[in-house]
């Protein structure tokens, strides 16, 4: 009963700032970030360890610019440490570890703010654009929505299917879609790329079309976006986030960047210097969780780029809006089975300390090959589960190679490439 | 204390035969509570232990009519079986006095602040003057001392609760730090401690350490006096010590801890195997106290140490598996090397979909380059003392 309220409350509370002046904003924010500054320095030891060591202390925290002083965490602090340093110790707390390999092939775990175990705050945080449409809290959290996702994650309102089944019966999951009735799919931009190809071939696979698409995980270009619009008859709405964060970006109707989740992230950019760029300059996209007690993740260098303007939007928000570059889409095809990046990364989600990085290479239609960087828990065994999982992906007859590398190549902007497809190039 | 015990008994009976598994037992085995004593009839009735609550109908052996007024929870304890439970509200309330009672003789007869430093709070520990220390794991511990020794400063002088392993670690940390906070009394539970580890706390923290025998489901069975003699809390549980067949031994004599509790109607415990071995004695003790002494052979301490430093308490590890009795009916943890585990289980039925979730939680818990290979089985076999095994060291011969 108490924490329904607070949760109504917290939702009309982050719908007001939304909507407040971008002053009014950074003050909050500031005085966010000092309060879970003072909570990472004194309950989570990996926090309390880096601070000690920059000589920074919560109260020098005046003002949201005073962001700069604390150090930069990034993925490799995290990885190989015991769940006691990189959480929370002062609370029990659930601990759902989240994995993902994400787009820069290092399989790594977090655990999610409790926020996002509300309907209310998931719905919020991942379909704000329907605040022109949905008001109340109760509607938020009623909302139908169909996912194409990598897992099911079940809840009150949502259809879940996973992409391999999607890829596998295309119509089938069409018709589940169809009888769901769904207000908005949610799929990434190749996935809902997919579902358009399926549409156009035939139309009345979905006849009753969802008003929004929701895109998210990978970079949506135009041309995806105007064939995904076309053909679903549907405005699609573009989010960013990432396993650690949660949903920390959204367009507005404008359709001309990502607003910032001003209640639950700080976006910077910064050069490779660590130097804040100016508004509009490319650099390195660095996040700070504001909601993120359990396992703080306080200027967090995510691996993506982007650029970030501060200029006022015409939809009257005065948040800053994020333009992402960098993240990329792939698929690998085997005879008539199409693998997309997304279902290789599943491959090594829960591989957290046993694969450092990774990366997949066709070599040839009938031979695939997997590169990694092998972590502490590697042992021989790791290998066999990958070729196992792969050859389930991929089918039988293709032959599976796994060599453990000592570093992986890297494309000029700086990411490794997970997906490679070097049958096309002999 | 017989005659209180009689009365309690047969008390406890009268509800018990309400609920249609105990009315079996009841009519099967002739135990007529008009005509016998409590003590007559315990005689007669079976032992009853986790396995075959968890092969009976849970309607058979609760009271619905007071769940509502009960506490619902889950334990493996020494067993290596998970095992859900309800206690009712008048067993906390009784709860109380007896932990008071223990409170103070810890205290060496004051009755000093209590800190429980645990993972979750336990209701009929202490109903006044105490506070909650949250400690998520023996690791927790260096990055929390701080915290605790603020929180002992600002009460003047305490008594703490906490676990044998953790006492062990606060220990360890204290001669590290060189802080001699005021604690007088530490009562440890949950692990069996030898004498050097009992003087190794002892010594470090100046504190007088006292051992509560006890668990989740069973309550507080036992707690040492000053003269290190654990006494049975008489008007808590009647407890006997019998051989394989279910008969009683005589004092000084080893044989299965059994329990019946007296404060327990919405799932009466009757004649329940505790999974421990103990000793009984009647012989009077210089403390003076008239109650019974107990020597219990419990659940061993055991830490798992990685060639990197890191230690980890197994009561930790078992702890994972607590609340997961819907997947795990039983559980065995085997070390085959310095970062591998094989853990054998007999699964239940939503193991599979708890697999994956159970290895992240015990790979964070336990060391981020642990391997874990499961194993699933139709049963686990006991020691050679007939005590469940959950717990064996291939890298060091150690069975717990």
């Amino acid at each position: 009963m108490f924490n329904a309220l607070r949760r109504k409350a917290d939702l009309y509370r982050f719908l007001y700032l939304h909507r407040r002046k971008a002053a009014l904003i950074e003050k909050w924010q500031g005085e966010q970030l000092r309060i879970l500054m003072a909570h990472a320095m004194y309950n989570v030891p990996l926090y309390k360890e880096l601070y000690l060591a920059a000589r920074v202390h919560f109260s020098d925290l005046q003002t949201l610019s005073d962001i700069r002083k604390l150090p930069l965490t990034h993925k490799d602090l995290f990885l190989g440490r015991p769940a006691e340093e990189i959480t929370r110790g002062d609370r029990r707390i659930p601990r759902k570890w989240k994995k993902s390999s994400g787009s820069t092939g290092k399989p790594r775990a977090a655990l999610m703010s409790s926020a996002f175990e509300s309907n209310f705050y998931a719905n919020f945080a991942c379909f704000r654009f329907l605040l022109g449409t949905v008001i109340t809290p109760r509607a938020f959290r009623d909302i139908r929505i169909a996912h194409i996702n990598l897992q099911s994650a079940p809840r009150k309102g949502h259809l879940f299917t996973t992409i391999t089944e999607f890829l596998a019966d295309p119509d089938g999951v069409l018709q589940k879609i169809t009888a769901h009735r769904p207000q908005v799919i949610a799929s990434f931009p190749s996935v809902l790329l997919e579902v358009a190809k399926r549409l156009g071939e035939n139309p009345n696979l979905l006849p009753e079309k969802p008003r929004y698409a929701s895109s998210f995980g990978e970079m949506l270009t135009p041309s995806t976006r105007h064939e995904i619009e076309e053909k679903l008859g549907c405005e699609v709405f573009d989010r960013y986030g990432a396993t650690e964060i949660g949903a920390a970006a959204s367009e507005c109707r404008q359709h001309n960047g990502m607003h910032i989740h001003s209640e639950s992230a700080i976006v910077e950019i910064l050069n490779e210097k660590n130097e804040t760029v100016p508004s509009g300059v490319r650099g390195k996209v660095v996040v700070t969780d504001l909601l993120n007690y359990n396992m703080p993740f306080i200027r967090y260098e995510i691996g993506d780029y982007g650029r970030l303007s501060y200029e006022r939007c015409p939809c009257g928000q005065e948040t800053p809006r994020l333009w992402l570059e960098g993240r990329f889409t792939a698929n690998l095809v085997f005879g008539e089975k199409v693998i997309n990046h997304i279902e290789f990364e599943g491959v090594f989600d829960d591989l957290v300390n046993a694969v450092l990085q990774y990366r997949v290479i066709k070599v040839a239609d009938d031979e695939l090959h997997a590169e990694l960087i092998p972590g502490p828990a590697y042992r021989s065994i790791v290998e066999q589960k990958i070729i196992r999982r792969v050859q389930k992906l991929i089918g039988p007859n293709v032959r599976i190679r796994v060599a453990v590398v000592h570093a992986l190549p890297r494309t000029l902007r700086g990411k490794s490439q997970i997906i490679n497809d070097h049958s096309l190039a002999v | 204390m017989e005659h209180f015990q009689d009365a309690r008994l047969l008390d406890l009976f009268k509800h018990a035969v309400s609920l249609p598994l105990w009315k079996d037992v009841f009519s099967s085995t002739g135990a007529d509570i008009s005509r016998h004593s409590g003590r007559e009839i315990i005689g007669l009735l079976p032992i009853f232990s986790k396995k075959d609550f968890l092969l009976a109908k849970q309607e058979h052996y609760t009271d619905a009519t007071l769940f509502t007024m009960s506490r619902y929870d889950q334990t493996s304890g020494s067993t290596g079986r998970p095992f859900p439970f309800y206690h009712d509200a008048g067993y906390e309330l009784r709860s109380y006095a007896i932990c008071e009672r223990m409170m103070r003789t810890a205290g060496s007869g004051k009755r000093l602040p209590l800190i429980i430093v645990r993972r979750g709070g336990r209701m009929g520990f202490a109903f006044t003057n105490y506070s909650f220390f949250y400690l998520d794991n023996y690791n927790s511990l260096q990055h929390r001392l701080s915290a605790l020794l603020a929180l002992i400063r600002s009460k003047g002088e305490v008594v703490l609760f906490m676990w044998s392993s953790v006492a062990l670690e606060f220990s360890r940390l204290l001669n590290m730090s060189r802080e001699r906070p005021f604690i007088r009394g530490i009562i440890v539970s949950g692990e069996s401690l030898s004498d050097d580890r009992r003087a190794q706390i002892e010594d470090a923290t100046g504190a007088r350490v006292s051992i509560l025998y006890g668990a989740s489901d069973m309550g507080r069975l036992a707690f040492e006096c000053e003269k290190q003699q654990l006494h049975v809390n008489e008007e808590w549980a009647y407890v006997e010590i019998v051989d394989e067949a279910g008969n009683q031994l005589p004092g000084g004599v080893e044989g299965r801890l059994v329990v019946t509790l007296f404060d327990n109607r919405v799932m009466p415990f009757i004649r329940y195997d505790s999974g421990d071995l103990g000793i009984l004695s009647d012989k009077p003790c210089s403390c003076g106290r008239t109650l019974r002494t107990l020597q219990v052979r419990g659940r061993q301490m055991h830490l798992l140490s990685f060639p990197d430093g890191r230690t980890v308490s197994i009561l930790d590890v078992a702890g994972s598996f607590d609340r997961r009795g819907n997947a795990v009916h039983q559980f065995q943890i085997v070390r085959t090397g310095p970062y591998a585990l094989t853990i054998r289980v007999v699964p239940n039925s939503h193991f599979e979909e708890s697999r994956e979730e159970l290895t992240d939680t015990l790979t964070q818990l336990i060391h981020p380059s642990i391997q874990i290979r499961w194993e699933t089985t139709t049963g686990i076999e006991s020691g050679r003392s007939g005590k469940a095994v959950y717990f064996i060291d291939q890298t060091s011969n150690t069975h717990v």
